[in-house]
């Protein structure tokens, strides 16, 4: 029962610290040292499933997919509209090419 | 004379105002977006050795999208599973997400909770039957494996540490219904007048009524190195009992290991350790029984062929000098081919020493 307690309090204060850092942190940073959207894109999404090329889907689908996929991958709100940006990016130049 | 002035800058600027608009709708996605798509399955399973068994099963999973804005997304999945002459149907997520904090994801509803790594889309698992760890069920009870793939009714945050540079790195808590031992009519089978079992069989998630005000309470951290190298560490606690005085303990470390990641992946090692405890009554006196496994697989790509092989182990579990888990091993091996990027046709080989072989095959779709 004791140990229960305590790790029952150990998990809250864990959370809580771990909340309070990241709420703390710049927005930013993680943008500044990995900025390169593709790699991003590449590292991430490949990291469960094969990539899909960018025109598969619209760039109104894109936003959607690469929202849900920001809530299984590890993405910060700020890396997500960098993806969902290049492969917008990709679509067109690859949709618009004779 | 003050109104004539007033038309006389507001009429010129209309078309302005209306032009400016117009561009910003063409920029602009809608405000509300949704995606209808999913991924499907189609698995032919066979028992070779002994008495002959192969049986065909059917599975479609709609997956519905719905964003508000850039902050909300609903995110609603089912599971429609035909498979000897009956179809049965279960809500995987129903689950809103608050998307508006940078590094922090807020989530409510029946999640996927975060404790394992197997992942329960067919189209992305690279075997068509999960590691002996898992029962591919949905919340359980998991009978002869350690855990179903957890599903449950709660809330969740997640939020993105920034540690070092390059590596990423995730903290999320869960609070959700958690286990009951009230199963009755639930995947029950056997004999009705057998004598209770020593150990409780437990129902997880929201397929069970929740028997007490004690809620699952988990804590999950992950990190990411450059180099392709994941590792992730969950555990969870809850009261499984009507009283809330017997409880249960799991954790789950877990690695994922993809050398080139970036360009052209070697290769893919991962695995699970999953340890669990579930107290029980003796006689007056609550003593824990400890359950144990594990699990190692390595594939490699090398064009649309796929070669996979898996080893799994889960040692003999005793309470109250009572065998309550046989211990069982078993070697997968398997072959996917990758007719698209989200089409794989699989093919595996389960071979266990002390129990059953088994052969699959498996088309799966995913979107």
């Amino acid at each position: 029962m004791k140990t229960r307690l305590v790790i029952k309090k150990l998990v809250a204060v864990a959370g809580t610290v771990w909340l309070a850092a990241c709420a703390s942190a710049p927005a930013q940073e993680r943008m500044d040292m990995r900025n390169d959207a593709a790699d991003l894109w590449s590292s991430t999404c490949s990291h469960c499933h094969n990539l899909r090329p960018a025109p598969e889907f619209t760039a109104e689908q894109w936003s959607v997919i690469v929202t849900h996929m920001r809530t299984h991958g590890d993405l910060t709100r700020s890396e997500a509209v960098a993806i969902t940006e290049f492969l917008r990016s990709v679509r067109e130049r690859s949709t618009s090419s004779p | 004379m003050a109104r004539r002035t007033i038309s006389h800058i507001l009429l010129p600027a209309l078309p302005v105002t209306l032009l400016a608009t117009g561009a910003a709708a063409q920029e602009r996605p809608p405000a509300v977006r949704s995606l209808a798509t999913g991924y499907a399955s189609v698995t032919y399973s066979a028992e070779p050795k002994g008495e002959f068994h192969n049986n065909f099963t059917a599975a479609i999973s709609p997956l519905l999208l719905f964003q508000v804005g850039d902050d909300i997304l609903f995110e609603g999945e089912a599971d429609l599973e035909l498979e000897e002459g009956a179809t049965s149907v279960h809500v995987e997520h129903a689950q809103i997400h608050y998307l508006g904090l940078d590094r922090l994801q807020l989530t409510a509803g029946m999640l996927h909770v975060p404790f394992s790594i197997w992942h329960h889309a067919s189209w992305i698992n690279r075997m068509p039957a999960p590691p002996l760890l898992y029962q591919d069920t949905h919340g359980g009870p998991p009978h002869d494996a350690l855990l179903p793939i957890l599903f449950d009714v709660g809330v969740m945050a997640r939020a993105n540490v920034p540690l070092l540079d390059g590596w990423t790195t995730s903290a999320t808590v869960w609070v959700s219904q958690g286990p009951s031992d009230e199963i009755a009519g639930h995947h029950e089978e056997g004999d009705p007048n057998a004598p209770d079992p020593v150990v409780a069989p437990l129902g997880y998630g929201a397929n069970f009524e929740d028997n007490n005000s004690d809620k699952m309470l988990g804590l999950q951290i992950r990190t990411v190195a450059p180099s392709g190298l994941t590792v992730q560490a969950s555990g969870f606690r809850a009261s499984y009992d009507q009283d809330g005085t017997l409880g249960v303990y799991g954790a789950n470390l877990a690695l994922i290991w993809t050398p080139g990641l970036h360009e052209s992946p070697l290769f893919d090692l991962r695995g699970e350790v999953v340890l669990l405890g579930q107290e029980y009554d003796d006689g007056g006196t609550v003593e824990t029984v400890n359950y144990g496994g594990y699990y190692v697989q390595l594939s490699r790509r090398v064009d649309g062929f796929e070669p996979i092989v898996r080893w799994s182990q889960l040692p003999q579990a005793v309470a109250a000098g009572e065998v309550v888990l046989e211990a069982r091993r078993q070697l997968a091996i398997g072959m996917n081919y990758w007719v698209r990027p989200s089409v794989p046709v699989k093919a595996a080989y389960n071979v266990e020493p002390d129990g059953t072989d088994a052969v699959f095959l498996e088309w799966s779709v995913g979107f």
